[in-house]
This record gives C-alpha cells, sequence and structure tokens, in this order.
C-alpha cells in the first residue's frame, strides 16, 4: 500500500526532484556563510588592488577616479617611474629604512624575550612595560619623538650635551645625514615589542629538560643559547622578521609626520613617494604604478623570505 | 559541532547575505527633515581667529534660507588637501569648497571647479575687490572668490632689538645685521625665526626673500629664472638670516618662541596678530609690526571659496548665494573686525574696526602693494605641489649644507625647468 501511494505521487507530480546530499547541503551552507567574509575580502582587498592596477596603467591627468575608462591605457607610466632615476633612491631608502628598522628592533626584542623568559623581582611589573611601544598608535609616537628631536628644545639635545657627546644641537630632522636615523630610531622603538611577545611565546615552548641536559653535557651559557634556544627561535624568529620587514618597507606613519620625506629626499621612501605623486602633486597614475612597483618588490621579498622560514622550520 | 536545523541555516545564511548587500547599497541622504544640507569641510571651524566668522555667516544665511542647513565641520589642515583631493577624485566633493588658494588652480586645472564668472557678471566683486582676485583665474576664467589676501610684514621684539643696540630695519642687509646682532646676545635669543625643517612653509618664506628683491622663480611665460642675479641675491641674504633661526623647528614652534621673547624678528602674514594678543603681557608689549625690510612687498593668497564641478543645480544656487553674503560690504566688514586682518574688498576696514586692531591700517596698505609670491607661470601654478617641493629642497640645502649659492641656484632651475614635463 505504502509503495502504492509513492508510485501513484511520482506519477501525478512528475520526475522526482534530485536531492541534495548531507555533503552538498554542508558546502551550500559552508559557502552561505562565508559569503559576506568573501564579499568583504573582495571589497576591502581585491577590488581596491584592481583599482590600483587599472589606475596604474592609465594616461592623461587623471581627475575621476570612478570612471578610469575615459583615461586611454598605456604604459607610461610604468616607463616614467622605472627610468626616474629618484625610484632607486627610493628603492635604496626603503630597503635602508627597513634593515635599520628590523635588526635592531630584533636585537632589542630577542634581547628582552631572553631577559622575560627568566624570574626576577618586578617581572610583572617589567613586561607590560616592555611591551607597552606596540599598544601606541603610529602617529602618536611620531609626535612625541618629533618634541624629542627637536633640534633647538629637544630633550635628546639636552641629554646629549648633558653627557658631553655633543657641543651644539644637532637638527636632527632637518640634517640629510641625520634625518634618517632620526625616523628610524621611534620606529624601532615602536616595533621591537612584537619580537619579544613572539620570542617569549617560543622560549616559553622549549622544554626545561632540554637545558637541563645541556648542562649535564657541559654546555655554557653561550652553548645552551647556541644549540637549544636559537635553534627553536629561528622559525618563529624568521617569520616575525618577515611580518616587520614587509610592514616597515612599506611604513608612512612614522616618516611623514616627522620630516615629510626631507630634508631634501633623504627620508624620502617609496611609501612617501607614493603619497606625494597622488596627494602632492595629483599624478595618480604614477603614484598607482610605484605602488604596484613596491607591492612586487615586497611580494619578491615576502616569497624570499617565505622560504627562509620554512628552512627554518625544517 | 552544534546542528544547526536546516531551514535555521538557511535563514542564516541568507540573512548575512542580506545584511552584506544592505550594508554596501546604502548612502547618505543629502536632504534632512526636508532642508538641503550644504557639505562645508574647513580647517577654520575650530580656529580661534576665523570661526566666530564663519558661524555668524552661517547663522546669517540660514535665517535667510530656511531650507537650508550647513554642516560646517573642522579637517585639520595638515590632511586638508589630501582629503579633498581624495573627495574630487572620488567624484564626491563638498558642496561648499574652502581651499588654501595656493591650491585652488591645481583643482580648477583638473575640472574640479566651477568657472564662476557668468555668476560674478552679478556683482561688483571684480570692481571692488583686491587685485590678487587675479589668482583665482585659470585659463581666462575665474574659480572662486579670494576671502583674504596679504602682505607680508615683519613682526619684531622691541625690546630684544633694543638690548643688541640695533634699529627696526628697513633693508634686507639691515635685517641680517640685527639678526646677527641679537644672536650674538647672551642667553636664548636668535635674531630671526622661519621655519627650518623641510615644510611647505619653506617655499613662502624663501620666496618673500625673492619677491622681496624683485625677483621670481619665473617670467610670465614659464621661464625659470632661478639662477637669475635677483635669485642668487635671495637665496644668499635667506641662507645668512636663517643661520640666527632656532634649527630644526616648524612654523608653530617658530611663533610660541616668538611670542616667548625668544626671537627677535620674523616675516608673516598679518593672521599671527591675533596670535600675539596671547603672549604674555611682560612680552606683548614689545611685540611690534611694521612693514617688511624690502623693496617689494611680498604678498600671498590665503583661503577662498568655490562651486565644486558638477553641483545640482539647485545645490551650485545655493552654495553661489553663500558665496554672494560672504561678499557683501556688511560681511567683509564684519570679517576684518573679528579676524583682525583685512579682507579683499576695497573699504573693508572701518573706523571701528581701526580703534580695535591700528594694525588693519598697516596690513590693509601692505595688501593694496604685495606681490604675489606664487608663481606666475600657468605650467608652475598648475603643479604647485612639484615647485613648492622643489623650493622647499633648495632651502633646505641652503641651510643644512655648504653648498654654494650658485649650485643650489643651479639645481633648483633644473628641477623648476623639470615641473610638468610628465604632464
Amino acid at each position: 500500500m505504502t509503495t502504492d501511494v509513492g508510485l501513484t505521487d511520482v506519477r501525478t507530480q512528475g520526475p522526482p526532484k534530485r536531492r541534495r546530499t548531507r555533503a552538498q547541503r554542508d558546502r551550500l551552507f559552508a559557502y552561505g556563510m562565508l559569503t559576506p567574509t568573501l564579499a568583504a575580502v573582495g571589497l576591502l582587498m581585491a577590488y581596491p588592488i584592481y583599482i590600483a592596477i587599472n589606475l596604474s596603467f592609465r594616461g592623461g591627468e587623471i581627475a575621476d577616479l570612478q570612471n578610469l575608462g575615459q583615461y586611454p591605457l598605456t604604459l607610461g607610466n610604468y616607463v616614467d617611474v622605472i627610468t626616474d632615476p629618484k625610484l632607486l633612491g627610493d628603492i635604496w631608502r626603503s630597503i635602508v629604512y627597513t634593515v635599520g628598522v628590523v635588526v635592531p628592533a630584533f636585537a632589542i626584542g630577542l634581547g628582552l624575550a631572553l631577559l622575560l623568559n627568566k624570574t626576577f623581582p618586578g617581572k610583572r611589573i617589567v613586561r607590560p612595560l616592555a611591551l607597552l611601544p606596540w599598544a601606541v598608535p603610529g602617529v602618536a609616537v611620531a609626535a612625541a619623538f618629533s618634541w624629542m628631536l627637536d633640534g633647538s628644545f629637544g630633550v635628546i639635545n639636552y641629554l646629549l650635551r648633558s653627557v658631553g657627546l655633543i657641543d651644539a644641537n644637532v637638527a636632527w630632522l632637518a640634517n640629510a645625514d641625520t634625518a634618517m636615523t632620526a625616523v628610524i630610531i621611534p620606529t624601532v622603538w615602536k616595533f621591537y615589542p612584537f619580537f619579544t611577545l613572539v620570542l617569549v611565546a617560543a622560549l616559553q615552548a622549549i622544554p626545561s629538560d632540554q637545558y637541563e641536559a645541556a648542562r649535564i653535557d657541559g654546555a655554557g651559557p653561550w652553548q645552551q643559547f647556541r644549540y637549544v634556544t636559537w635553534p627553536a627561535l629561528r622559525a618563529p624568529s624568521a617569520l616575525a622578521i618577515v611580518i616587520t620587514g614587509v610592514g616597515v618597507f612599506r611604513e608612512f606613519d612614522f616618516i611623514f609626520p616627522l620630516t615629510g620625506g626631507g630634508p631634501d629626499d633623504a627620508t624620502t621612501t617609496l611609501a612617501v613617494r607614493i603619497y606625494n605623486e597622488a596627494f602632492e602633486y595629483f599624478t595618480f597614475g604614477a603614484s598607482a604604478a610605484i605602488g604596484v612597483v613596491t607591492m612586487v618588490i615586497a611580494g619578491a621579498l615576502l616569497l624570499a623570505a617565505g622560504r627562509s622560514v620554512r628552512e627554518g622550520m625544517n | 559541532m552544534i546542528a544547526l536545523h536546516r531551514k535555521s541555516r538557511r535563514v542564516l545564511a541568507t540573512a548575512a547575505t542580506a545584511v552584506l548587500l544592505a550594508a554596501a547599497s546604502a548612502c547618505g541622504p543629502s536632504t534632512e527633515d526636508g532642508k538641503l544640507v550644504l557639505e562645508f569641510p574647513s580647517w577654520q571651524a575650530d580656529d580661534e581667529s576665523f570661526s566666530p566668522f564663519w558661524h555668524e555667516l552661517i547663522d546669517a544665511y540660514e535665517d535667510e534660507h530656511p531650507d537650508v542647513e550647513i554642516d560646517f565641520y573642522q579637517v585639520p589642515f595638515d590632511s586638508f588637501v589630501a582629503q579633498q583631493t581624495t573627495r574630487f577624485a572620488a567624484g564626491d566633493p563638498p558642496d561648499i569648497v574652502h581651499l588654501p588658494s595656493s591650491n585652488a588652480v591645481e583643482f580648477a586645472a583638473r575640472g574640479w571647479l566651477a568657472p564662476i564668472d557668468d555668476r560674478l557678471a552679478g556683482t561688483d566683486v571684480l570692481e571692488e575687490w583686491t587685485p590678487l582676485q587675479e589668482q583665482m583665474k585659470w585659463d581666462g576664467r575665474y574659480y572662486g572668490l579670494l576671502l583674504l589676501g596679504y602682505g607680508y610684514a615683519l613682526f619684531y621684539n622691541e625690546q630684544l632689538l633694543a638690548d643688541a643696540g640695533v634699529p627696526v630695519p628697513e633693508t634686507p642687509e639691515q635685517l641680517l645685521t640685527a639678526a646677527r646682532a641679537v644672536s650674538e646676545q647672551q642667553g636664548d635669543s636668535f635674531g630671526f625665526g622661519a621655519t627650518t625643517v623641510q615644510n611647505p612653509d619653506n617655499y613662502t618664506e624663501l620666496t618673500s626673500f625673492l619677491v622681496g628683491n624683485g625677483g621670481s622663480w619665473s617670467e610670465p611665460d614659464g621661464r625659470i629664472t632661478a639662477e637669475s642675479a635677483d635669485a642668487r641675491t635671495a637665496l644668499e641674504q635667506y641662507r645668512q638670516v636663517l643661520a640666527t633661526a632656532p634649527a630644526g623647528i616648524q612654523s608653530q614652534q617658530r611663533n610660541e618662541l616668538f611670542l616667548n621673547g625668544q626671537i627677535a624678528m620674523l616675516i608673516d602674514g598679518p593672521f599671527l596678530l591675533s596670535e600675539v594678543d596671547s603672549a604674555a603681557p611682560e612680552v606683548r608689549e614689545h611685540l611690534k609690526v611694521t612693514a617688511p625690510p624690502f623693496e617689494v612687498v611680498p604678498g600671498g593668497v590665503s583661503n577662498s571659496l568655490h562651486l565644486a564641478a558638477g553641483s545640482e543645480p539647485e545645490v551650485a544656487d545655493a552654495v553661489w548665494e553663500f558665496v554672494e553674503l560672504a561678499s557683501q560690504p556688511r560681511w567683509q566688514e564684519r570679517y576684518t573686525q573679528l579676524t583682525g586682518v583685512p579682507a579683499p574688498r576695497e573699504g573693508s576696514v572701518t573706523e571701528q574696526a581701526l580703534s580695535e586692531t591700528p594694525e588693519l591700517e598697516l596690513f590693509a596698505r601692505l595688501a593694496d602693494e604685495a606681490v604675489d609670491i606664487f608663481p606666475e607661470s600657468p605650467q608652475l601654478r598648475r603643479n604647485y605641489g612639484r615647485v613648492g617641493d622643489a623650493v622647499a629642497s633648495a632651502a633646505i640645502r641652503l641651510l643644512a649644507t655648504d653648498q654654494p649659492v650658485e649650485r643650489v641656484a643651479q639645481s633648483l632651475q633644473r628641477d623648476l625647468e623639470g615641473v610638468g614635463d610628465d604632464d
């Protein structure tokens, strides 16, 4: 009887509906839930990248970013940017700034991580204080350092004069010889806590019996660091260096408020040049082309560094 | 994992997508309670000297136009041009466009501003305005109403000059002698105050010396003259005078040092007067102002009002009525009285304003005599950002290096000749 009713239903209602399997339903549900995220990522990342690339290939005096199609397609922006003798200088300064920040920030971060991994009185107070710079916005850091580095009344000049290291005030931000160092210092101050955070976490993951075994084998502090600590820190260090390096390579928050890229281009990195081309000179196409070049350089660095991270992990 | 009922899952997924789509399609209304709302961003909305004038003007306008509301709000000056550039390029300009006048031509040249010749023809602005209104012209058409044009003045500390035994300078040579004499005195006093880090102010300060000596960066036909005798003289004077200035400071720090009584002289526009009034009484009594120590009075255009190109006719008309109201004699007089700087309309300095601010007489005279420091050449004007940067770089080379003036002039000549090559 049940079969008859079923057959009758099939005959009267036409061909049977293809029912989705549970796996298909789950997949559909998953895509449904992912849609907002995918749309957000598409809007926030992919679309701006598409616009930047599209813009970089547009010629003429671009004044309407909403209707880029009205401007002719050209390679002119890339030709101008790549043949501009200033580009090499911008790349070089970006590299100097990145290395100048990452190396000392890593060294300070590592030293502090090793210290914070020990037990000492006041550790509970020192630990958050040491990590505090990470929470301060870059522009606020730049504002504070611009007063500290002030050429006439800055506290840094006062301290250096007090201990006899300089005779006369130094215009740190106005002198082409000192400006790069002057923008590197606050950036190091801001970025070293990230290394500390990553490395403290890695240090705490090292089993104490490894140190005990090393000590039994007669290893001194340096050998313990070299053969126990460092192998465990290599992979997280490489990862932290890559992340920080790429971030610093395109950093803008410190340089622009402190020097605006000056004096006489001494601190003009790729990020500052991109800003100037767009907002000072209104050459949006050239700005986008430099942005794409920067993206390619940062991507290449990321790929190269990614390899060393993988090697470190192995 | 908690298993959701199939129907609930579908509803949840659909709702999440719908929320996103709804958010993406949302857009702000241009009217509020049936009123037309005009957006008016400005760096002067919170400015102590200028905001009282704007608020009074806006109140008067809204009284006359009960169906229109003006949304007047502050945008910091440091990021103002960048923000407006982004908005115009994205096709979302404000309704009432307030710009630093040095950038107005750049905006007009990119088609972002509406020409207002027809509207000006129905007013007396072109007859009654300062000649500096011509700086609002691009390609033969007017693109804005100048709100402030001025001549630079020499602000000085009478006591510091007297202590150094030097008179108030009337020539560039006397300026240098006086600045050196003050700097050689004991204590933390400086002969001259200027912006000594790279900054757009380097352009105005260095170019004041150039225009003051009768020079300019270019001929009207666009030929660059950075290596001319006048230019080299100005570069040399600037270098020598700025050697007596505090190193590594911005204009705000410069002003603070002047108000503290630590800087003997500086050259600035009349708007500095309102800050001078805030100095401590024992310093204020020694702070004076006079004509700049140059043959020619260097001057500039400060800020201006504009209409965005492509505005709805209803919006454009409402904005123009606001601009026109600002140009009325009554409001020009009020501007002068409230801000302490002469408004651009002829006869805006009233007896009452003069009695409150006697310096207005000097400022009005300087504004009448002023020769604009912004370049005449159209190519340089439409690329003011690059010109400003090139001149600021030259200023920094003079300040922070030992490069001979001839070499600085030579590289500036090359830089300025390269401006606009990529257009």
